[in-house]
């Protein structure tokens, strides 16, 4: 593995992050697909394209960690809207924890670096 | 007129992305891969709504930013295109493998078994019933020379052979039989056609 390059590690970081990211935007409400896409687009970084949402939360799905229902919409077609699960809820909470360690470790290590 | 042109331009670059990401997610389980499809469908049109539904430029950003068929497929977990390499084979091992060797038909039903292209069913119809249909049309073209051979000769000298059957039972039988073992490798052919498209 090639150091150094974006497309070598940010794709694997990625993978795990970005469906506790989805999580993370869920936990205000209900959302449908397009607008979490959006909202993630919007931020940079977190998905790979817009697209790439849509398998990730049919994994979501299938895991159980959110739940959908069909809504008729006024300006479109029908939109499916996701929730999260009492699961998601406590994977949410486990993710945010490990999250806030693992980010501090990094940037720790990261600015003992700068100083040496 | 200029709008009704781009309307056309646009709608078909959709359609073309669809049919684009269909066939990158071939491989991923069906219901999940009708849901991924339902889902950025209904995604591109909520964004058509938003915008100039018409006008193909915008249409070509918004498909830009939905992105590359092939990353959604990699994050749908579709096997890549190495493990289809193999397919073109499978088929033709199975029909003429059993003729040349056994170990051309066991290596064709392997590439079948590995390659994510075919379904289950497909799989198992072509492993079991080529073979089986080999064997009918053996057994029929033999019993039919036999039937044609006693035929001309008398009773007392031709009743060596085990079994016998008359040839409007023998012929058919080795028809059904050839036809037992072409079909299958053909629907091989077709759905990998149709699939790669």
């Amino acid at each position: 593995m090639v150091l150094g390059e974006e497309s070598n590690w940010l794709p694997q970081v990625r993978r795990g992050v970005a469906e506790h990211c989805v999580l993370a935007l869920l936990a205000g409400g209900e959302k449908y697909g397009f607008e979490l896409a959006r909202e993630l687009g919007a931020r940079g970084q977190i998905i790979a394209s817009e697209g790439t949402l849509y398998p990730l939360l049919a994994r979501l799905r299938r895991n159980g960690l959110v739940e959908t229902s069909w809504r008729e919409s006024t300006s479109g077609p029908p939109r499916r809207y996701y929730h999260l699960t009492s699961g998601g809820e406590i994977a949410l909470a486990t993710f945010k924890k490990q999250w806030r360690v693992f980010r501090d470790a990094v940037d720790e290590i990261l600015e003992e670096g700068d100083h040496k | 007129m200029t709008s009704r042109q781009s309307l056309g331009q646009a709608d078909k670059l959709v359609r073309n992305y669809l049919a684009q990401l269909d066939a990158a997610l071939r491989g991923v389980e069906s219901s999940r891969r009708e849901e991924i499809l339902t889902e950025v469908r209904g995604h591109i049109e909520e964004g058509r709504s938003g915008l100039d539904p018409d006008d193909a430029a915008s249409v070509r950003a918004l498909l830009d930013r939905v992105g590359d068929p092939a990353a959604i497929a990699a994050e749908a977990g579709a096997p890549s295109a190495a493990s289809r390499r193999w397919d073109a084979w499978a088929p033709w091992l199975i029909i003429f493998g059993p003729l040349a060797s056994g170990l051309g038909w066991l290596a064709g039903v392997l590439l079948l078994w590995i390659s994510p292209t075919w379904s289950r069913r497909d799989k198992l119809i072509a492993t079991i019933v080529p073979p089986a249909g080999l064997v009918a049309l053996f057994f029929g073209l033999v019993t039919a020379l036999h039937a044609a051979a006693s035929s001309c000769s008398g009773t007392t000298t031709c009743t060596t052979s085990k079994i016998t059957l008359p040839l409007g039972v023998a012929i058919p039988l080795a028809v059904a039989g050839l036809a037992a073992h072409l079909l299958p490798p053909i629907h091989l052919m077709r759905t990998r056609h149709r699939a790669s498209r």
